[in-house]
């Protein structure tokens, strides 16, 4: 097993004796996030209460979440709709506080530093949008500037994503004109203006045409290369198939099953071994 | 980290001045409208409420006495013979025409009856009536022309004195009083709420507007204090604010001489007046924005933040409107630290020359507190889950 130690506010984790829970100190893991004990509860309103046909005035969106993402690897959440997935990768950009437990990025901690954590990440949600009355280049230099990007790498930067995906002929163009798939690329190189060693993605290629999901995941396979830990959440199975290095299977808050693909799944499909927890989730909860 | 800040107001800016046609009307289009509507206004009261000059006023007069026969001409009245009184319908048609603007009708024996007439007696004396339209301002004017001429005679008669008959200036109110008696009635209160209401569609947009369509959760997953969010949002929003304030001023102060047919000259108030007002305007500026902004801050859309606004609004109008009732600006200086009201105070007492400069830095000062606070609880609010993240 492992465990993290805390020295001079920077977060550790070792590889560990169980018997004498002493670390491992030639065995250090090389950890890019680590979360442990993560939780998070929303009160619901009353309109939420008519709507999940429930009495109970708050929910557990997240309930005591511990998972790793190694540094250069791709690692994938997947589970259902409701299941905590974006609540989870929320707390991870520091844009909401877990109520117990943390999450380590990069050595920032989501609750003591969440500002270190926003400036290390990348973070890209279909939630978060772009104002539509500026142009792609304008937001590249304006979230540029917010992250005190220079001028010169700034530039160099917007020139390589740009191009990369097809946004340099619509550069000049507001956002209110471009097409859902032009927006999500204008999103995704945004997200990348600093350069950061750790993107989170959450359903990156949700409503996403096949072309503009295929271009998506091929420079989620593109950013790996280059050595950038990727973690993602998504129903999608042929996505975690096709890029994700390791999974986490989420239910109801929790994490059902983790591990490589061939772990998870054990020689049969994903889809097959996500129902078949799924069942068996339901099951205990019945 | 002060860049941020101004990163974010740049942005905001930006935004705001995205569509130009927009922002130049937004800017322009209150002082605009203020200076041609009481234009416009002035001018049809001008015209509707002035008599014709060139024109001699003409009196049908029924019974015409010798006396008054011959100092008509002396009055610059035409008064022409009339043989009876027509009825009313008749005598409102002749008036419409022009022929007649009024109509006097002498009991006969006039000249004979008010020779005879002893005040002492307690008889009643001689009556005289005269007929006009008060709509019409020739009839009016024939009116006022005719009573003169009547107390003209009747001093004639028995003059025993005279109240300022001479040339001399007897009214000693100075110009500027006049002005500020007319300003401060409503100016105050119509630049408070032109401020208001044209801060709130801004600030509601930059706030709501921004959590309505996910634009705030983009800004707040950046590296920048929610505190340099609040201030960036605050001094673009300000900075507009000013930019309308300063065009609703320049509209109100050129339009208030027509609307006023000339009783006001703004040429009273000197650089130092309006460098003071300035000052006060500022802070009620950025008073005004934190607190709708703060208010904008609490709803989801800006529908919702429209809604809560509502109330605000109508404090300040109330606010605006207390002033026209204050009688004259309030010396003590704790009415200087309620908000929005200590700018109306401040206000009153530049326009009528009447203000402390300890209450006015008072007013500032405090304005100027009121606003730190705001920022820091909106710093507050948009680290707030519930607020930023309410579904």
């Amino acid at each position: 097993m492992f465990a993290l130690w805390t020295e001079a506010d920077t977060f550790l984790l070792y590889w560990c004796d169980p018997k004498t829970n002493r670390r491992d100190e030639a065995r250090p893991v090389d950890n890019a996030i680590t979360v442990r004990n993560l939780k998070k509860t929303f009160r619901l309103s009353a309109k939420q209460r008519k709507l999940e046909h429930t009495e109970a005035r708050t929910k557990i969106a997240v309930d005591d979440l511990s998972f790793d993402v190694r540094r250069g690897e791709i690692y994938g959440l997947l589970g259902p709709n409701g299941a905590g997935k974006t609540t989870t990768l929320r707390m991870l950009a520091a844009l909401v506080k877990p109520d117990a437990g943390d999450a380590v990025v990069k050595g920032a901690s989501v609750v003591s530093d969440p500002m270190e954590v926003r400036r290390l990440i990348g973070f890209l949600t279909s939630e978060l949008k772009l104002e539509e009355a500026f142009s792609p280049d304008y937001l590249f230099d304006f979230f540029s500037e917010l992250h005190h990007v220079d001028a010169a790498v700034r530039d160099e930067r917007k020139r390589a994503l740009f191009e990369r995906f097809g946004i340099d002929r619509f550069a000049q163009t507001k956002v209110a004109d471009l097409s859902t798939g032009m927006k999500q690329k204008t999103s995704l190189a945004v997200s990348l203006v600093h350069d950061p060693g750790v993107i989170i993605f959450d359903e990156p290629t949700n409503g996403l045409d096949v072309l503009t999901a295929k271009t998506v995941t091929d420079f989620l396979a593109e950013l790996r290369s280059e050595g950038k830990t990727i973690l993602l959440s998504t129903h999608i199975f042929s996505l975690v198939e096709k890029v994700c290095d390791r999974a986490g299977v989420i239910i109801d808050g929790r994490m059902v099953a983790a591990g490589t693909l061939p772990e998870l799944t054990g020689g049969r499909s994903l889809e097959d071994a996500f129902f078949d927890l799924y069942a068996a989730c339901a099951g205990e909860a019945s | 980290m002060k860049s941020n800040a101004l990163t974010i107001a740049k942005k905001e800016l930006a935004k705001f001045f995205s569509n130009k046609v927009s922002a130049v009307v937004s800017i322009a289009l209150p002082g605009l409208l203020i200076f041609l509507m009481w234009t416009v206004m002035g001018d049809a009261m001008g015209s509707m409420f002035s008599p014709d000059d060139t024109k001699q006023p003409v009196v049908a007069v029924v019974n015409e006495p010798a006396s008054i026969e011959g100092l008509a001409p002396q009055a610059g009245i035409d008064a022409v013979p009339e043989a009876a009184l027509p009825d009313s319908d008749e005598m409102r048609k002749r008036i419409e025409r022009g022929d007649v603007k009024a109509f006097a009708v002498f009991p006969e024996g006039f000249d004979r009856d008010v020779a005879a007439y002893d005040p002492a007696s307690g008889d009643r004396a001689p009556q005289v009536e005269i007929y006009f339209n008060s709509t019409d301002p020739d009839s009016a004017k024939a009116f006022s022309a005719f009573t003169s001429l009547l107390d003209a005679y009747e001093s004639s008669l028995a003059n025993r004195f005279d109240v300022n008959a001479g040339q001399g200036a007897y009214d000693v109110a100075e110009e500027r009083d006049i002005a500020g008696s007319v300003v401060v009635s409503i100016v105050p209160m119509l630049l408070l709420i032109l401020l208001f209401t044209s801060c709130m569609s801004i600030a509601s947009e930059s706030v709501a507007g921004e959590k309505e369509r996910g634009t705030m959760a983009t800004l707040l997953a950046t590296p920048i204090k929610r505190r340099d969010i609040a201030l960036g949002k605050v001094l673009a929003v300000t900075l507009i604010g000013l930019a309308i304030a300063a065009s609703s001023m320049l509209g109100i102060f050129a339009g208030l001489p027509s609307i006023m047919q000339g009783a006001v000259d703004m040429n009273v108030y000197g650089p130092t007046d309006y460098l003071l007002l300035v000052l006060v305007v500022v802070s009620a500026t950025l008073l005004v924005v934190v607190l709708i902004t703060m208010v904008s801050a609490l709803a989801r859309t800006t529908k919702e933040a429209g809604m809560y606004l509502t109330p605000l609004m109508i404090v300040v109008m109330l606010v605006g409107i207390l002033g026209m009732f204050g009688g004259g600006a309030k010396a003590e200086f704790w009415y200087y630290l309620v908000p929005l009201y200590n700018s109306v105070q401040c206000m009153i007492g530049i326009f009528t020359f009447d203000f402390q400069p300890v209450n006015v830095a008072v007013c500032v000062l405090s304005n100027l507190v009121y606003t730190g606070a705001g920022v820091l609880a909106l710093q507050r609010m948009f680290n707030s889950e519930r607020l930023m993240f309410a579904r």
